[in-house]
């Protein structure tokens, strides 16, 4: 009778947990993809809030109740509540990761559109890569700071292949001549210097903020100003979710650019950083600086401007960092689970005809 | 018949109900992080969850001397209570931790851009999403009543965690894939290298606004960072304090507690607002930290002096504050420290979310809702509801916020209207204008007696003192 009993309830018992466990992963799975309705993650003791108040009438309401009351029934995903729990959202000194999901672009609109700002954007088409121009252009008109005023700063040596392209309003290329360099580590370590002296000439007086970006990608997806803040960071997306002791910091003492095994928060992208003009001059400024410490040296850093970079990132911690989604190449890295959007995407391209010609 | 409170968790057979009452509790709060809030809220009743993760942690204190001769049979429906926590949170954070990190290996070249990480990312991925959501769910109600007899730094060891864990194996209440998983999960953790920063997620709050202000809850930040970014920067902070008639008492508390907790190794002005001068407090101040006692007039009503606060803070700027100090945090007086409040808290323009509202739905935080006063939000329109005793900021950021919150409340008072929660209604109007760039979780103003210790507040960093309303206001 004894074992009989237990018997039974033992299989009441299963039963009700498979029932449970069904039903959590079932809750688990739609709400991370379907983010349900809810305003935030738990429900106050709502008697004893109010007692805080001293109020005479209670503002009670049952949750059901609460849920209905909700302005925006759509259930997709929302910015404002529904949470990104399989990413990181902030770095250890609490600077926004910038992820899809976890803004309201219209609240962050509001507060930009009221202030008048111009972005200024940077590129480096230099001897080939000016075939890179026209996609890059293009696909920005479509994607990048749509409705606000927003300077192409193209720097060239073949001002002539530029190419025309038609742009909305508020919004120009300025094509900037500047010299060229055999070796194309010496191109891409020299655009610090250019950004840097031109900020003085230029993008103090014209532009609020700037962004400093690899020509040859494309945009696909909304970029906008949810990006802005005073000195923004990417994350390599060859390195996201990496170990700390495989990045590939310089680790050679000697150079300006080293940070010790150890160290280091996370790796950042040389094709995209920015901020305010302010940040980004002292950044570039002191990135050009190093490199020609480097170079009496006799030492050049890895990967180059993009180890000065780091470098730099490292003892200037910066007010917001970009998530791979901002820049990621889709043939080589595929399309995993944390990727909603790809906002960036790099450009193929023939490494051995497109460089030191 | 065996008695039923002795039977042991060994896939024996025991009626759900059974287990109802304690196995809710610990099953639920941590059900609720990991994927049901925006579920569960709408189908039970609001009493349910919050009497659940105030219920356990009250009660296992004064319970637990008594139940000790019973614990064996205590210890099932706890250890139960465990084991559904741990699995709903398994299964969310694990699949899509797990996916990220394993495409990036797969590219086997090493082009110059591009270059791919290897699977030792796997598995630090995929278990730190699976542990944090097990310890904030089962842990909390656990600990206050062991919090008795073992000092933290034992608690928050491998030490501890083996020694529970093991023990709970011995007495066949965790099966041995638990014990494998766990002890697997410590080992990975503690002895790998942290592919990222080090700081825990926290997945059961809301880390970010929609405007990309930080919500800053304990185990976000690094301390250390932090300090070091504004060390440098030689900084002063002032605190305005506003301690008019009777409020003098709770300045000794205050400043004592703020000398142990608020911005240690910073320099720290502390602005005291009164009427009593004589009555402020000679206390003992660490160096670089002093006091300046403001004199001002008192109003017979205390919604005046409330309010007035506002008026007082923004004269005061051009006078004091614009020279001597860089940031400005004004505070409450009927307060006191209980844990570090530091330069996390620092940013352009700071707000407090009301501990009495968190997690309560827009419609019943009370705005002002009279179209007439210059403190209306409409409804549906709001994105938290301010603690009128804690803001901050920069100090132009803070003139601004006084000065318009001062200037709307004389347009109200030439109106004939005085705003619900005077001064409160009108930094919610504010702040729901300019938003925050920050924003303090109820962990930075928290009331133990009125709201307790629920699941989510991991520390008190300050707490109201208990005060008899009728006694100390209007005298």
């Amino acid at each position: 009778m004894n074992s009989k009993t237990k018997d039974c309830l033992s299989k009441t018992y299963r039963d009700w947990l498979w029932v449970i466990l069904v039903l959590a992963a079932f809750l688990g799975g739609y709400s991370t993809y379907f983010i349900l309705e809810h305003h935030s993650s738990s429900p106050e003791p709502a008697t004893q809030s109010v007692q805080h108040h001293e109020k005479p009438k209670i503002e009670l309401q049952t949750v059901p109740q609460s849920v209905q009351h909700h302005e925006k029934p759509k259930i997709e995903l929302q910015t404002a509540s529904q949470r990104r729990i399989d990413v990181p959202l902030l770095t250890p000194w609490l600077a926004p990761i910038v992820w899809d999901g976890t803004f309201d672009e219209d609240i962050l609109n509001e507060q930009f559109q009221g202030r008048n700002i111009t972005i200024g954007v940077t590129i480096f088409a230099i001897k080939k890569y000016v075939i890179f121009l026209k996609l890059f252009l293009e696909t920005a008109e479509k994607h990048f700071m749509v409705g606000y005023k927003v300077n192409y700063y193209v720097f060239t040596d073949r001002p002539n292949d530029v190419p025309k392209i038609p742009l909305q309003e508020g919004r120009k290329i300025i094509t900037l001549v500047v010299q060229n360099y055999s070796r194309w580590q010496d191109i891409s370590m020299h655009r610090m210097e250019m950004i840097s002296n031109y900020c003085h000439q230029l993008f103090f007086k014209d532009v609020d903020y700037l962004v400093c970006l690899d020509v040859d990608m494309k945009f696909n997806d909304h970029v906008g100003v949810e990006m802005l803040s005073d000195l923004v960071g990417t994350l390599h997306p060859g390195f996201y979710g990496a170990s700390r002791e495989t990045f590939t910091y310089e680790r050679r003492p000697k150079s300006q650019a080293y940070i010790p095994r150890g160290k280091g928060d996370y790796y950042y992208m040389g094709g995209f950083f920015g901020g305010k003009v302010q940040q980004v001059y002292k950044l570039t400024k002191a990135c050009h600086e190093a490199m020609l410490i480097d170079k009496s040296n006799r030492i050049e850093a890895v990967w180059h401007d993009e180890s000065h970079l780091n470098k730099y990132l490292f003892l200037h911690k910066p007010t917001k960092v970009l998530p791979p989604e901002y820049m990621w190449d889709k043939q080589l890295l595929g399309w995993p689970a944390f990727l909603r959007k790809m906002r960036m995407l790099a450009v193929p391209k023939n490494h051995a005809k497109i460089r030191n010609k | 018949s065996t008695s039923r409170s002795l039977i042991k968790l060994k896939g024996r057979g025991i009626p759900f109900s059974h287990f109802l009452p304690s196995f809710l509790p610990s099953f639920l709060p941590s059900f609720l992080p990991s994927f049901l809030p925006s579920f569960l809220p709408s189908f039970l009743p609001s009493f349910l969850p919050s009497f659940l993760p105030s219920f356990l942690p009250s009660f296992l204190p004064s319970l637990l001397p008594s139940l000790l001769p019973f614990l064996p049979s205590f210890l099932p429906c706890l250890l139960l209570s465990f084991l559904p926590s741990f699995l709903p949170s398994f299964l969310p954070s694990f699949l899509p931790s797990f996916l990220p990190s394993f495409p990036p290996s797969l590219p086997p070249s090493l082009l110059p851009s591009f270059r791919p990480s290897f699977p030792p990312s796997l598995l630090p991925s995929f278990l730190p999403s699976f542990l944090p959501s097990f310890l904030p769910s089962f842990l909390p109600s656990f600990l206050p009543s062991f919090s008795f007899f073992l000092p933290s730094s034992f608690l928050s060891s491998p030490f501890f965690f083996f020694f529970f864990i093991f023990s709970q194996y011995q007495e066949g209440h965790i099966s041995c894939t638990v014990l494998i998983s766990h002890s697997t999960y410590f080992i990975l953790e503690h002895h790998s290298s942290s592919p990222e920063p080090a700081t825990q997620r926290r997945i059961d709050v809301p880390l970010l606004t929609p405007w990309l202000a930080p919500i800053v809850w304990d185990g976000t930040f690094d301390e250390d960072i932090l300090n070091e970014q504004f060390q440098g920067r030689n900084i002063t902070i002032g605190v305005t304090i506003f301690a008019i008639k009777k409020y003098v008492i709770f300045l000794k508390l205050f400043l004592e507690t703020a000398e142990k907790h608020f911005m240690v190794g910073y320099k720290v002005n502390y602005y005291v607002f009164t009427d009593r001068p004589n009555d402020v407090p000679k206390i003992p101040l660490q160096e670089g930290r002093k006091i300046i006692t403001l004199v001002v007039q008192n109003y017979s009503r205390w919604q005046d002096i409330s309010m007035h606060r506002m008026e007082m803070i923004s004269n005061y700027c051009h006078q004091l504050f614009f020279k001597d100090v860089d940031y400005l945090v004004c505070l409450d007086v009927d307060m006191k420290f209980n844990d570090h409040v530091g330069v996390e808290m620092l940013s352009d323009l700071v707000g407090t979310l009301h501990p009495g509202f968190y997690g309560a739905s827009r419609e019943t935080f009370t705005y002002e809702r009279r179209p007439k006063s210059q403190a209306y939000i409409p409804r549906g329109k709001g994105d938290y509801y301010y603690m009128g005793g804690f803001f901050g900021g920069k100090v132009q950021q803070v003139y601004k916020l006084t000065k318009a919150c001062h200037e709307a409340m004389l347009i109200d008072k030439s109106n004939r209207i005085e705003a619900v929660w005077h001064d409160e209604s009108h930094l919610n109007k504010y702040l729901f204008l300019h938003k925050p760039t920050k924003v303090l979780p109820p962990e930075y103003m928290w009331d133990k007696q009125l709201l307790g210790w629920p699941a989510f507040l991991r520390k008190m960093r300050m707490l109201a003192v208990p005060k008899n309303h009728a006694k100390i206001r209007n005298k």
